[in-house]
């Protein structure tokens, strides 16, 4: 596709105020993007797209970015690129090879650049979306989370990254017999399934 | 027949027939010698089987026997021997056998046999010797012949087998033993003829023994269940000691000590009945026997009924009893279990009291040397009850963490104080000596040393102690047993304490000190590395100690220019001379104290606010200082409106009118609430050290591995820290690790990690 055609594109939804120098997407312009592709933004395929476009803040995106990332998509239009992120997302359930870089750099899209760790209500607000299926560990977890209070504010990357792994252990319904908090997983996650047993 | 040379021409020249002058012919038998000579010889031995002198005498008859010997009739005359024999045997048993067990005019049937075998026995000793030449000669030519005396006995040992004496004499000498055993007066002269016979006949080990070691089995076994089943509780004995005499086994109830000086008397019985007439040979088994069903399989329920009463009530000859016959018996491992209960049982009890003081220590103390007792003396230092000890002791003394460590400071910190008369009966060097021996139980001795250095200072500082002997006693024993490098910091304190003295000698000569409006003045100079970490507090120091202190550390810096002093006005203390209405008065206090009541020289009456303003004081600490001058048992200020607590409205006036029977009088600022807080100061400090030192070793043990799994690390950890760590605390540092950026998770594996260069 061509240069000209792809600016064009992306001026559809461009910021009309490019007082602040560079030309970029803000998240009104890419909620209209997301919606012309039919996705909503509450669910995952808007995630999915602005890391592919490779941008740093969720739902904000460079011409830089919007170039690049639709070249290396190898999309030139937007039923092309529909095709793709839902490609990609019916990737993630049978590929987790794929799926872990998109589920890591979620954290980095949720945390503010000064701070090592999110903030524990973003985090209950985004896993549902992120973690597919319809495990039980994803409600029981955010109910924990709300239980817990002052005692959890903020989710470290470690914990994070780990869940994935937490959902697939506990799979089973006797796995959680079987969890052992000698093992390494976090202390949160010991909390967790502590909280969890005394509940059954 | 010598042919000599001379004779032998003579025959070869006369070639004559050669005649043998006055050949005597041999003469031939008659032949009724050989029936007469038996006849003659069985005769005889009837006789002597009749215990009738012989015809002839006994040295014809050996020459009899000769004679038939050389003749070649020996076997006639073993056929002879062995039918007589024979038929004497039956014909003295026919009336045994069919007596009746019960008594007779003749005798027992035991008595009966005995007589039979001891006038047998001499009978055949005496035909023995008559038939010596047949024994040496034809016996020993032929083969299969069993010797005369072999011969004779094998008679009798068939002969018995044949009408079953045998095992009714097993059965009736086994009766008698066992009414021996039942304390009732029997002969034993027919048992030691018997049982000799037994083995002459090679019937003791079969079917004698087995026989006799069952009926023991069975008889101690039906005694120790009645016994044990009958056991009570432990009755101490002061006065009188348990004995053998005064324990008899028909009694009703006993108690385990009786028991066991009962099980001695059977021992002691047995042996005995080994010596009597029993074979030395079978001591063991039967002692065996005896000792596996009185003790060996009670083992346990006797531990159990007894071991704590024993031990509690330090039943020191009860309890060396109680040790052999485990030991005799196999049954150390028993011992070993409930000792191991006991102790931990007792011991949780004391430690794991919720509010437990510091008489914990002498307690624990007493505990362990009444152990130790029992060990060296009853127990003899067995090493497995050693190692159990000491494991045991070990695990109780853990089973709560931080305070058994926080109680022993603060023991010995009372120890060295003069107002304490604690344990006085020992001498100062053993005192110690257990201490810190109980010390070397303890885990987290890094814990202890924080304490002890908290109170060490105080003392130092405060001139608390009451001897610098009993304290380098005290550090000396310390290093010692847990190495220079745990008392480094002690030995610093003492020798800034040394080294001020000097200085302040130093600085009293000095021109420093030559100011004529000085106060006396005294100042001791702390390398801050040795010390504990005290909280730096602003304070505005009165006019004349400022002044002091300020020659004080000009003279100092002369010395040593390159270094830093800070003044800790909270360790610091004073005496002050204030008038009352009642009269002078010396107060004791502390710095701060002092501060705040040097205040009151010019005003009357001050608030809250203005003493803060004047002292730069802060918040707690101020009220906790105005509390103690206010709200305490001395009151040297009135405090309005007169609550129990201070608050920032109050206001504060010297009350001249205070009174006390004493001049000098010190006023403490340290309440009990305060004491628990420090406590938990010194915790946290030294569990944040512990934190520091384990997130190091978790590095260095990340860089040198560069990748391994988390078991593995958190094993590794454990070895190489002198203080547990918990699994969770482990888990926390290296979460906090990854979060840092130190180490990071495989991306296949959770549980395994790696090491970011």
């Amino acid at each position: 596709m061509s240069a000209r055609k792809l600016k064009i594109w992306f001026n559809q939804y461009k910021d009309p105020d490019t007082s602040g120098g560079e030309e970029k997407i803000t998240p009104e312009g890419y909620q209209k993007l997301c919606e012309s592709l039919g996705y909503s933004m509450d669910g995952i395929e808007a995630l999915v797209l602005t890391w592919k476009l490779g941008s740093k803040d969720m739902g904000t995106i460079t011409y830089q970015d919007w170039e690049s990332g639709l070249k290396q998509m190898c999309v030139s239009n937007a039923k092309e690129l529909k095709q793709n992120i839902d490609y990609t997302v019916a990737g993630f359930s049978s590929d987790v090879a794929s799926y872990r870089p998109f589920y890591r750099s979620v954290f980095n899209f949720l945390k503010l650049e000064s701070q090592r760790t999110v903030d524990v209500e973003d985090v209950k607000a985004v896993l549902p979306v992120v973690i597919g299926g319809d495990s039980w560990v994803v409600p029981q977890f955010i109910e924990f989370l709300d239980k817990s209070g002052d005692k959890v504010k903020s989710i470290t990357r470690d914990q994070w990254q780990l869940f994935p792994n937490l959902v697939e252990f506990l799979r089973t319904a006797d796995a959680v017999a079987g969890y052992n908090t000698d093992d390494s997983w976090p202390k949160l996650y010991d909390d967790f399934v502590t909280w969890v047993k005394s509940r059954s | 027949m010598w042919a000599t040379k001379r004779s032998a021409p003579a025959l070869e020249r006369a070639s004559k027939r050669l005649v043998i002058k006055g050949l005597k012919t041999i003469s031939s038998l008659p032949e009724s010698y050989k029936t007469e000579t038996i006849a003659r010889l069985r005769s005889a031995v009837q006789a002597i089987q009749q215990s009738q002198p012989t015809e002839q005498s006994l040295e014809e008859l050996y020459r009899d026997c000769e004679g038939l010997c050389v003749h070649n009739f020996g076997s006639d005359v073993y056929s002879m021997l062995q039918s007589e024999l024979g038929q004497h045997t039956r014909s003295c048993f026919s009336g045994i056998c069919s007596q009746p067990d019960t008594d007779s005019p003749k005798g027992t049937v035991l008595e009966q046999v005995m007589r039979f075998w001891i006038s047998y026995t001499q009978q055949l000793a005496m035909i023995k010797c008559v038939f010596l030449y047949l024994d040496r000669t034809y016996v020993l030519q032929t083969q299969n012949i069993a010797s005369l005396w072999s011969m004779g006995t094998g008679v009798v040992k068939r002969y018995l087998s044949e009408c079953d004496m045998r095992s009714r004499l097993t059965r009736l000498i086994i009766a008698e033993i066992t009414k021996e055993r039942d304390g009732k007066d029997i002969d034993q002269k027919p048992l030691v003829t018997l049982l000799s016979m037994f083995v002459e006949l090679n019937l003791y080990t079969q079917p004698f023994i087995p026989a006799f070691i069952k009926e023991t089995r069975e008889y101690y076994e039906r005694e120790s269940r009645r016994l044990v089943g009958q056991l009570t509780s432990v009755k101490q004995q002061n006065a009188e000691k348990v004995s053998a005499e005064n324990v008899s086994s028909s009694v009703d109830a006993m108690d385990v000590p009786r028991y066991l000086v009962h099980v001695k008397r059977r021992l002691e019985e047995e042996r005995q009945r080994i010596s009597d007439y029993l074979v030395p040979s079978s001591k063991d088994v039967l002692l065996t026997t005896t000792i596996t069903e009185l003790i060996e399989k009670h083992a346990e329920k006797l531990l159990a009924t007894s071991l704590g009463a024993m031990i509690d009530g330090s039943m020191l000859p009860d309890l060396a009893s109680l040790f052999s016959l485990l030991l005799s018996a196999n049954r150390i491992d028993s011992l070993k279990r409930s000792w191991a209960v006991h102790i931990k049982k007792t011991g949780m009890r004391m430690v794991q009291t919720p509010e437990v003081g510091v008489s914990l220590i002498p307690h624990l103390l007493e505990f362990k040397r009444k152990l130790d007792n029992i060990l060296y003396g009853p127990f003899q230092k067995h090493p497995i009850l050693t190692n159990t000890l000491r494991k045991a002791f070990e695990e109780f003394v853990n089973s709560r963490r931080n305070k058994p460590v926080q109680l022993l400071a603060k023991y010995i910190d009372q120890c060295m104080r003069p107002s304490s008369r604690t344990a006085l009966e020992d001498d100062i060097d053993t005192l110690f000596g257990r201490l810190v021996s109980l010390l070397m139980f303890m885990q987290g001795k890094d814990l202890f040393e924080a304490h002890y250095r908290r109170d060490l200072a105080k003392r130092l500082l405060l001139g608390t102690s009451s001897s610098v002997d009993s304290e380098k006693l005290m550090v000396q024993k310390l290093r010692a047993e847990c190495g220079a490098g745990f008392t480094s910091r002690l030995d610093g304190m003492f020798r800034d304490m040394d080294v001020s003295e000097d200085l302040f000698g130093k600085f009293g000569a000095s021109r420093y000190a030559e100011d004529p409006k000085r106060i006396a003045f005294h100042a001791n100079v702390l390398t801050q590395a040795f010390w504990p970490t005290y909280e730096p507090m602003d304070l505005v120091t009165p006019k004349q100690v400022e002044q002091a202190q300020n020659n004080y550390v000009d003279f100092y810096k002369e010395k040593h220019s390159g270094r830093k002093l800070q003044w800790q006005h909270s360790l610091g203390t004073c005496v002050l001379n204030v008038r009352f209405d009642q009269g002078m008065k010396e107060l004791v206090l502390s710095l701060v104290q002092g501060t705040v009541m040097l205040l009151f020289v010019d005003n009357d009456e001050l608030s809250y606010g203005q003493i803060q303003e004047n002292t730069a004081l802060e918040g707690a600490e101020l009220r906790r200082i105005l509390q103690s001058l206010s709200c305490g048992k001395h009151r040297v200020l009135v405090k309005e409106p007169r609550s129990k607590s201070v608050s920032e409205t109050d206001k504060f006036t010297f009350n001249t009118k205070f009174s006390s029977s004493h001049v000098r009088i010190k006023i403490s600022q340290v309440i009990s609430k305060e004491i628990e807080a420090e406590n938990k100061e010194v915790e946290e400090n030294v569990q944040v050290d512990r934190m520091y030192k384990v997130d190091a070793c978790l590095v260095r043990l990340m860089k040198t591995h560069r990748k391994i799994e988390h078991n593995e690390l958190v094993a590794e950890l454990a070895k190489h820290m002198r203080f547990v760590v918990s699994a969770l605390e482990a888990k926390e540092r290296i979460e906090m690790l990854i979060d840092r950026d130190y180490i990071k998770r495989d991306d296949s594996d959770a549980s395994v990690y790696h090491y970011i260069a």
